[in-house]
């Protein structure tokens, strides 16, 4: 096992160098440049000077070591459009965005192995059309409308909350449950279908098997045998599943954050990316980055974990 | 194993939620390329004094905020939705099945190599990546199919790769070795062949994947340059005056869902069709 965990994260370290390394080439490929983006009408004396300040006038590749040497110490640099350190500005909007997408992925996985259970365990029924239907819809329907059909009609009809903006729970905890009600949802819907659709199949794919006719015909309950049986072999396709929507939680945060105007990584990142503001951009992609394959590499492991087969075969 | 054109219509047509999403494709993909036919008006011309007209005999959805006609605008949406998409499948698909049979068949470095690449795009969310690549690229047609084809690389990858590596070890592919049989060519002539129908079913189900891709990144305001219609942009126009008009961002993205939804059931469905063994066990 630990090998295998060792393996795994040298491949991590060589994924992120390569991550941070194509931002960087992406970025300065960019028609313009930072200096130019901000200049506004100044002369292009002063823009070439503003580059020079930047350090944006040496070559592409002293740019990347000199960050480079600088990131692995810690230190992601100055952010010229925010005017602070990178590390300062991107601590507030990371935070919101992880707050917002760690309970959509909690909602998602709660509700998505429920109805996907509910699905499996009553197949062929009109629940279970009902549930296939709406989750089928979940996934084909486009993020960024769901947030404007939610604006809509709980926002500018009811007014039951409130339309954009985002208030920290520690300030208020109650106006952060009413400000983040509609964000979440659009943020979880398509996770939701995603993990119900894959809890119904993974369901339907144990209820057959032996151990499980052989537990109902020792008369077990039904309730019983879902959950000590069923739910425990079921578990592990929707966890791999689990740790795929990170990213496209991460994805998402950028469109949500745009509609309800949240200022949150997505909208950080994106404006990085926009203003060609390098070291920004580059502190956001390497952060996702990070989580992301944490994310894959817990996934892996607790693979191991729950199937002895698999931690065995790793640990050779 | 091959199957005959015919057989595969009675099995679509015995499953009729699938031949549903059949007909539906049909009737957009109609639409799509009759759109100048269908509509007296044109998509492009602004005639202010019409604009935010409600829905009557003359413009059945009404018109947009710059007077021009919803339902045209709509026709011509799903021209650019289903152009883009399945360019960027085809892109996307035909560079995905080359690294994956190349990583397979040759392993070692090549593996290596093809494997990180692919880690590497799944490890940054698609919609990023392809934000930076149209920033990079410039606004265009060409360089939105580019920018959706690369996040579905990943996908096309990782079927074909698994699918060569199950076929690499089998005795024709040896006894083809033993006769001569250079690596490409019983790459194109045996191993491609063979796992033709996973790609078909990955491409179908990417279609889908790609027509919510190309609508986001218009909503972002960075799909194709603005005067052309797009459901996403058509949304994003309408979320300005959502209070007043919703109907505007309502419409077209009811028809990415219908699309969308049409496409993914399409796919499940011919995987099912051409991959009996998951249709037994869902």
């Amino acid at each position: 096992m630990a090998k295998y965990i060792t393996s795994k994260v040298i491949q991590a370290v060589v994924v992120l160098f390569i991550i941070s390394f194509a931002t960087f080439m992406l970025l300065s490929y960019m028609p313009g440049d930072m200096a130019v983006a901000m200049a506004g009408d100044a002369t292009p004396a002063q823009v070439a000077a503003m580059r020079a300040e930047m350090g944006l006038d040496r070559p592409v590749s002293v740019q990347f070591v000199d960050w480079l040497s600088k990131a692995v110490r810690g230190d992601f640099g100055y952010s010229y459009y925010y005017n602070d350190e990178v590390s300062h500005v991107i601590l507030k909007p990371l935070e919101r965005t992880m707050i917002l997408g760690v309970v959509s992925l909690a909602i998602s996985f709660f509700v998505g192995i429920f109805l996907g259970v509910i699905a499996g365990m009553y197949r062929g029924t009109w629940m279970d059309d009902l549930i296939s239907v709406i989750a089928n819809m979940g996934i084909a329907a486009p993020q960024f409308w769901i947030g404007i059909i939610l604006i809509y009609l709980l926002s500018m009809q009811n007014g039951y909350f409130p339309i954009e903006g985002y208030v920290d729970p520690y300030r208020d905890f109650g106006e952060f449950v009413r400000y983040s009600v509609l964000p979440v949802i659009t943020l979880s819907i398509p996770s939701v279908a995603a993990i119900t659709r894959q809890a119904r199949s993974a369901v339907l794919e144990t209820i057959g098997q032996d151990y499980v006719r052989t537990a109902r015909a020792k008369g077990l309950k039904k309730s019983i045998i879902i959950i000590k049986h069923v739910l425990k072999n079921a578990m592990m396709p929707v966890i791999t599943l689990l740790g795929l929507r990170v990213r496209l939680v991460f994805g998402g945060s950028v469109i949500v954050e745009q509609i309800f105007n949240i200022n949150g990584m997505g909208r950080v990142m994106s404006k990085a990316i926009n203003m060609q503001d390098t070291n920004m951009a580059q502190c956001c992609v390497l952060i996702i980055g990070i989580v992301v394959i944490i994310s894959t590499l817990m996934v892996d492991i607790l693979y191991g974990v729950l199937d002895p087969r698999i931690r065995d075969k790793k640990g050779e | 194993m091959k199957m005959k054109l015919k057989d595969f219509f009675s099995l679509l047509y015995s499953r009729k939620i699938v031949f549903l999403s059949f007909l539906v494709i049909m009737l957009i993909i109609l639409i799509a390329v009759f759109a100048p036919v269908l509509t007296p008006y044109s998509p492009y011309v602004i005639n202010l004094k019409n604009r935010l007209a409600g829905c009557s005999g003359a413009h059945l959805l009404g018109t947009d905020n710059q007077g021009r006609d919803l339902l045209t605008r709509m026709f011509y949406g799903a021209r650019s939705a289903l152009l883009i998409a399945a360019a960027s499948v085809m892109v996307g698909g035909i560079i995905g099945v080359f690294l994956g049979m190349v990583a397979g068949y040759f392993g070692k470095w090549v593996d290596y190599l093809v494997m990180r690449f692919t880690e590497t795009l799944l490890a940054v969310p698609g919609i990023i990546l392809s934000m930076a690549i149209m920033l990079v690229l410039g606004q265009s047609t060409w360089n939105l199919v580019i920018a959706i084809a690369i996040s579905t690389i990943p996908t096309y990858i990782r079927v074909m790769r698994s699918q060569v590596m199950s076929v690499k070890t089998a005795d024709y592919i040896a006894s083809c070795r033993i006769q001569g049989g250079s690596d490409w060519f019983i790459m194109i002539k045996h191993v491609l062949p063979n796992a033709i129908s996973p790609i078909i079913v990955t491409a179908t189900m990417n279609v889908g994947n790609s027509i919510l891709s190309e609508a986001t990144l218009s909503f972002l305001g960075l799909g194709i340059p603005v005067p052309q219609a797009a459901w996403g942009s058509m949304v994003s126009e309408g979320f300005a005056i959502l209070r007043s008009n919703p109907r505007l961002s309502i419409v077209p993205g009811i028809a990415i869902l219908i699309i969308v939804l049409a496409f993914n059931i399409f796919g499940d469905g011919i995987r099912d069709i051409l991959d009996p063994r998951i249709k037994n066990n869902i």
